[in-house]
C-alpha cells in the first residue's frame, strides 16, 4: 500500500481531520467552501475554494446583504473499477451563505471561476464608498 | 561524495513548477487516492494553479513527488479568511508494483489526477479454466 513519506506531516494532518471531524460532529457539517473575504476601496471580493467544479453545478444569489453559494461537488472518480482507499477531499452538496457588512450595488455583481477558485466581486453602493472630504 | 538521485521525471506540461517548493514551505494538498487491480489513481486539490506549472516525479525509491506553484492573484489582504493560498507539495511512497515509467497526468479546475500504472508482472493473471 502507500506509506507517507513524512509520518511528522502526516501526524499534522490526521490531527486536522479530527478537528474537523469534531466540528462535524457538533455541528451540522464542516464548512466548505473555504471563503475568504477581502474589502477593497470600492468593492468587497469573495474567494471560494471549489476545485473540480464548473460553473454548471454552482448556484449564486445575492440577497438582504448575504451572498450564498450553492452546490454539489461530486466525487472526482465514477469508475466502478477504482476503489476509495484514502479519502481527504470534500465532497456531497452544499449552502455557503457569507453575510457582507457593506451596503452592496446588487445589480453590478460579477463572478468568475478559474482553476477552482470562484471569485465574486460586489461593488460598494454608491452611500458606501469612502468619501473624500476636502479642507476649505 | 554528493549522492544525485535521478529522478525519473515525468512532466504535465513543459516547463514544470520550481525544484525549490519543498514540504517546508508550501502547503500540503489534500489528496483521495483510489487503486484497482490495474493501477493506482492519485486526486490532489491544488485550487489556483495553471497548467503547466506542476511538476510530477517518481525517484528510485518510487516516491511519487508532486509540486505545484500557484499564480494566483489574491486581490488585497484578506478581512476574513479561511484559507491560505500559496504552492503545493506533496509526496507519497509506492510499492515495487507500480510502473514509474508510465505515468500519466491531467489538471482540471484545480483538480490534478495522476496514474500509475502496474508492472504487468503485478497484474492479476485470469487464468482461464478449461472444460
Amino acid at each position: 500500500m502507500f506509506l507517507y513519506d513524512n509520518p511528522w506531516k502526516e501526524l499534522e494532518r490526521m490531527q486536522r481531520d479530527m478537528d474537523s471531524l469534531f466540528t462535524r460532529m457538533g455541528r451540522s457539517r464542516t464548512r466548505f467552501p473555504s471563503v475568504n473575504l477581502y474589502d477593497g476601496y470600492d468593492a468587497v471580493s469573495a474567494e471560494f475554494i471549489i476545485p473540480g467544479m464548473v460553473k454548471e453545478d454552482l448556484t449564486i444569489t445575492f440577497e438582504n446583504g448575504s451572498l450564498v453559494v450553492k452546490g454539489e461537488r461530486k466525487t472526482a472518480v465514477d469508475d466502478e473499477t477504482y476503489s476509495l482507499v484514502r479519502e481527504e477531499r470534500n465532497y456531497g452538496t452544499f449552502n455557503r451563505s457569507v453575510d457582507i457588512p457593506v451596503q452592496i450595488d446588487a445589480g453590478s455583481i460579477a463572478a468568475d471561476l478559474k482553476n477552482g477558485i470562484l471569485t465574486v466581486t460586489m461593488p460598494k453602493a454608491e452611500e458606501a464608498k469612502p468619501k473624500q472630504i476636502s479642507i476649505n | 561524495m554528493a549522492n544525485v538521485v535521478k529522478k525519473e521525471q515525468h512532466e504535465v506540461t513543459h516547463n514544470g513548477a520550481e525544484q525549490l517548493i519543498d514540504e517546508g514551505n508550501a502547503f500540503s494538498p489534500n489528496a483521495d487516492v483510489y487503486v484497482s487491480e490495474e493501477s493506482a489513481l492519485f486526486v490532489f486539490d491544488i485550487p489556483g494553479v495553471d497548467k503547466g506549472d506542476v511538476k510530477i516525479e517518481i525517484d528510485e525509491e518510487n516516491t511519487l513527488y508532486v509540486r505545484a506553484k500557484n499564480s494566483h492573484s489574491e486581490p488585497g489582504s484578506a478581512a476574513v479568511q479561511e484559507y491560505r493560498i500559496g504552492n503545493y507539495y506533496r509526496s507519497f511512497k509506492l510499492t515495487k508494483d507500480y510502473d514509474k515509467n508510465n505515468v500519466s497526468a491531467s489538471l482540471e479546475n484545480g483538480v490534478l489526477k495522476v496514474a500509475i500504472p502496474k508492472k504487468e508482472e503485478a497484474k492479476p493473471h485470469r487464468i482461464e479454466i478449461n472444460a
